[in-house]
């Protein structure tokens, strides 16, 4: 589904390389967590994957689904069933939930040729989706993120994963900050969410949110390249002994 | 070239003063002539004059456009009749190129002892009360406000009595016509809220016309013990014509004063809202939403005056601009040296959607009282890059992002106006110039 080949990036107008030659291949059905100290090129990679314009990709490819993936903008990306759990999500005032959402799902069926659902089929739709995170009807109603607690923004991001139904999920810290009930219920969701189908790559600081989703593999990215992989056993080893490998210490943009 | 104008319409003024509304009263009479004197010494302002600093008015002054002396009744009235239709649940005033209409007005419901009528009709009726009331300007340093009060003629007036109700709010719908074509349509409101009384108010500026014409309106509004107020203007004119308006407000203790002013239409527009707290527990908030394309020019000038004590203020304007519009913001706000325990708050935010689209923002902040509350701010930016990319991670097109970015920081002074059919207006009139698809905007939660 995704293949990443030796990929190179840096931040756009800047010299220093963060992403210093990644590969990684993710199947359907497979949920990659890849771990790794602050400044170690994470959420870089999460960024490019998703088409951030502050990123300039200087060496390698990304085929998705067959094809190269950096000719695409981040919309068609998204429609082509990239999605991005942002680590911080963004406020918009002045936009409802509901009218994201529903702009969404709307243009991801628009763009693979299927009937645009009106605003009652898109109402019973998303009842289901709200169930999933514990959310009720009123988080519809509000501004996207606007005065949201730190949970309800990383839950919000999940009901737009779940409304999108991608094949390729990115989650970006989603983890960060949450105290254990918040963490329970993401983590619940994204499980309700894996299928045969469906690809994760779960960036996360902290092994304690693979307690609650086990992965299928486990990587450690250090000073912008995987340093080690194994299984779901290599985060509880990482637990105990830290970051270890980490040779490269320069700071990057997490 | 602008002198040649002055002198005109002071050979124009000799010619019809006599023809003018109430010109039986010599103090009417007596007012116009001290504010053409005013007038003819000021002549138009230019960029010396601090006020109009971001504003050339040289495309009015270049040339003489007479004022209207008579009822239009060329026109379509089935366009009328649907602009009145357009703002439902209120009483509505019809001014046809500045003339009431009787006809096309819908003035039925409102209490007996509530005087609405035209400028005419109160010179005639009511000379007593439109004496007391109307705000003379002699004084002025206003080109345009001497100009005003020179020419008065046309307009409204409305007295509410104290104690007094009005549920719905009156519109006072000002149409242009094809006859308004290189014409002025000078307009004067008086607009008198007694003790008690409660009352709102929709100035409404529309053309059925494309045609280059000038409107120059002054509002005055008074507001007396305890009165609430809400005074709306929706300026929607011709893309070519020319709007010179002003509202000044007068405020007495315990009164509520709310402006909201949104401004779309004209070639070159200035608006003004003025006011003044004079006695303890006055509040005001002034909202304002400009939006301007093209080569709009579009300047608001605002002024709050604190005079007394325990006076309260808020004020949220927000323009947009697009191609090579400009825009003018100035919002000064005035703490005189007794008005102690102020509370003012002044906000003015900008987005600029082009390379070439620019503002002029200038708050200004006077205090002279030592024991007050003041915030101020401006800003001017582009669209929040990182909320665009949000919207596009999620599958919407950048283009589609923008407008919906764009919507929403309108709507959030949009959303102040209490009065449902005129938030609808203008979220259409937003909808149709960012081409967004209202079919997304009807999903409420069941």
């Amino acid at each position: 589904m995704l293949e990443i080949k030796n990929l190179h990036a840096k931040v756009t107008e800047q010299d220093k390389e963060i992403l210093k030659g990644i590969s990684l291949n993710v199947k359907p059905g497979e949920v990659h967590a890849i771990m790794g100290p602050n400044g170690s090129g994470k959420s870089t990679l999460a960024n490019v994957l998703a088409g951030r314009q502050d990123y300039e990709v200087t060496q390698g490819e990304v085929i998705y689904q067959g094809h190269d993936l950096f000719p695409l903008a981040p919309e068609e990306r998204a429609q082509q069933g990239i999605f991005l759990a942002f680590q911080y999500p963004v406020e918009i005032p002045g936009v409802n939930n509901v009218y994201l959402l529903k702009a969404a799902v709307n243009a991801g069926r628009k763009a693979r040729g299927e009937k645009e659902l009106d605003a009652m089929d898109f109402l019973t739709f998303i009842k289901e989706k709200l169930a999933l995170v514990k959310m009720d009807n009123s988080f519809l109603s509000r501004a996207v993120n606007e005065g949201f607690s730190g949970g309800e923004k990383k839950r919000n991001e999940v009901l737009q994963m779940a409304a999108l139904e991608p094949k390729l999920a990115i989650l970006d810290e989603t983890d960060s900050g949450l105290d254990i009930d918040a963490l329970k219920i993401v983590a619940d969701g994204v499980n309700k969410l894996r299928n045969p189908n469906r690809a994760f790559i779960i960036i996360t600081h902290y092994q304690r949110l693979l307690d609650y989703i086990v992965p299928d593999y486990v990587h450690v990215l250090s000073g912008g390249r995987i340093v080690r992989s194994g299984d779901s056993k290599l985060a509880l080893e990482l637990e105990e002994t830290g970051y270890i490998n980490d040779s490269n210490s320069a700071s990057a943009n997490a | 070239m602008s002198i040649v104008t002055v002198e005109s319409y002071i050979n124009e003024h000799k010619d019809i003063k006599n023809k003018l509304a109430g010109s039986q009263h010599n103090w009417l009479q007596a007012a116009r002539d001290n504010a053409l004197q005013s007038f003819a010494k000021l002549g138009y302002p230019d960029k010396k004059v601090e006020n109009w600093k971001y504003t050339r008015v040289t495309p009015i002054a270049k040339q003489h456009l007479p004022i209207l002396l008579t009822h239009s009744e060329h026109y379509e009235k089935n366009k009328v009749v649907s602009l009145v239709k357009a703002m439902p649940d209120c009483h509505c005033m019809v001014f046809i190129n500045g003339y009431f209409s009787t006809e096309l007005s819908l003035l039925s419901g409102l209490p007996d002892n509530v005087i609405v009528c035209d400028f005419l009709t109160a010179t005639e009726q009511h000379s007593e009360l439109l004496k007391k009331h109307l705000q003379q300007d002699a004084a002025t340093s206003d080109s345009f406000l001497a100009f005003n009060t020179a020419f008065m003629h046309c307009g409204a007036f409305i007295h509410v009595p104290a104690n007094t109700q009005i549920e719905k709010p009156i519109q006072l719908l000002f149409i242009c016509t094809p006859e308004a074509n290189t014409h002025t349509i000078n307009l004067r409101n008086v607009l008198i809220a007694e003790t008690q009384s409660k009352v709102n108010f929709i100035e409404n500026y529309l053309a059925i016309t494309d045609d280059s014409y000038f409107v120059n309106t002054v509002s005055n509004l008074i507001l007396e013990q305890n009165a609430h107020l809400t005074h709306i203007k929706l300026q929607n004119e011709s893309r070519q014509a020319f709007h010179i308006g002003t509202v000044n407000a007068q405020q007495a203790a315990d009164s509520h004063f709310h402006s909201h002013s949104f401004a779309r239409g004209g070639a070159l527009v200035r608006s003004d809202t003025n006011t003044s707290l004079n006695a303890a527990g006055a509040h005001c908030t002034m909202n304002g939403l400009f939006i301007a394309q093209g080569k709009q020019h579009i300047d608001h000038h605002t002024c709050i005056e604190h005079k007394h004590s325990h006076c309260s203020s808020r004020e949220y304007y927000r323009g947009i601009l697009a191609e090579q519009a400009h825009g003018v913001f100035n919002g000064r706000v005035v703490v005189a040296k007794d008005a102690q325990k102020t509370d003012a708050v002044q906000e003015n935010k900008n987005l600029l959607l082009s390379d070439s689209a620019e503002i002029d923002t200038k708050p200004q902040l006077e205090i002279y009282a030592d024991d007050v509350k003041c915030a101020h701010g401006a800003t001017v930016g582009q669209l929040d890059k990182r909320a665009l990319f949000y919207l596009q991670a999620r599958g919407i097109n950048i283009e589609q992002a923008t407008k919906i970015l764009t919507y929403a920081f309108a709507k959030e002074i949009i959303e102040r106006i209490d009065f449902a059919p005129v938030r609808e207006q203008c979220e259409n009139l937003l909808l149709d110039t960012y081409k967004i698809d209202t079919t997304q905007e009807e999903t409420h939660e069941s």
